[in-house]
């Protein structure tokens, strides 16, 4: 291969590279960063203020979120030109696990067994778990909310206080601002 | 083989007899990648990821598709018409080899 040769193919092999890192850069679209930020909201909110609401709360609000986030999901990846039921069932299967897990936390309460306020604080724990693997193998913009949610988890068993509002804010502002970011034309590229 | 064209076998640069005439040409080479890596992709999309005008990514598509490597589907996208492009068995076998061929280049 003459050097000439060797210079285009390198060349072409970089457009390429190009390609596939502009491909890698999108992720979930902004409006289910913004959905969760109002979820997570209200319901970190609601353990300070109203702590009674908080059970029925996320019962509603964690299945609806997650069935919401799937249609945004499908129809983003569609309006942005990407068709992949493969990638659909990945999310979606790796959300379902962190919605059953919670559910599953649920029955040591019932037995008596597990507190909610210690349900509530390893439920953020398995949040900070799931978005912190969703980081690592889905879209690397989760890296951040699911070090805060651990960095919150450890806030609402060591801490007094409105602490949950606190760690709350601190979510819901990190996914509006992750979302903000995630739909700047740039970011779609 | 519809759209395959061969090298002559007696080429003495190792990998070179598998690369695909198709696919030497860095934009059909990239889109049959991406198309690789997702089920189907917009013209948009591929245009936003390639970074190409519409007339060249069309002409370089639409080779492919009569080569046999891409199939195309029409469909409107909140009343916008769309174009999916998918890669065919074909097409990712056609890949498969230029890959291997490119691969075996690089290490000679």
């Amino acid at each position: 291969m003459s050097e000439t040769d060797a210079d285009t193919l390198g060349k072409d092999l970089d457009y390429v590279r190009r390609a596939i890192d502009r491909q890698k850069r999108s992720g979930s679209p902004a409006s289910i960063y913004y959905l969760w930020a109002g979820v997570v909201l209200v319901g970190f909110i609601l353990v300070d203020v109203a702590p009674w609401r908080v059970p029925l709360y996320w019962a509603i609000a964690a299945p609806a979120g997650f069935v919401v986030s799937f249609v945004l999901g499908w129809r983003g990846a569609r309006s942005a030109g990407v068709r992949d039921a493969g990638e659909g069932r990945r999310w979606m299967l790796h959300w379902l696990a962190m919605l059953v897990g919670s559910g599953f936390l649920v029955i040591p309460v019932f037995l008596g067994t597990l507190s909610w306020p210690m349900f509530g604080a390893l439920a953020i724990l398995l949040s900070a778990v799931s978005y912190f693997h969703a980081g690592v193998h889905l879209d690397r913009r989760m890296l951040l909310i699911g070090l805060l949610l651990a960095g919150g988890y450890v806030a609402v068993v060591t801490l007094a206080g409105p602490v949950w509002t606190i760690v709350g804010v601190v979510i819901a502002v990190a996914l509006g601002l992750t979302g903000f970011l995630a739909g700047r034309p740039s970011a779609r590229t | 083989m519809p759209g395959r064209k061969k090298r002559p076998a007696s080429s003495a640069t190792p990998g070179l007899e598998e690369l695909d005439k198709l696919l030497e040409h860095r934009v059909r080479l990239a889109a049959c990648v991406l198309l690789a890596r997702q089920e189907a992709l917009s013209f948009s999309r591929l245009k936003q990821l390639l970074d190409e005008t519409d007339g060249s990514l069309g002409a370089n598509l639409r080779r492919l598709e009569e080569a046999g490597y891409l199939t195309v589907e029409k469909e409107f996208v909140e009343r916008k018409p769309v174009s999916w492009y998918s890669l065919t068995p074909e097409g990712r076998k056609a890949l498969r080899r230029h890959v291997a061929g490119l691969t075996r280049l690089l290490d000679s």
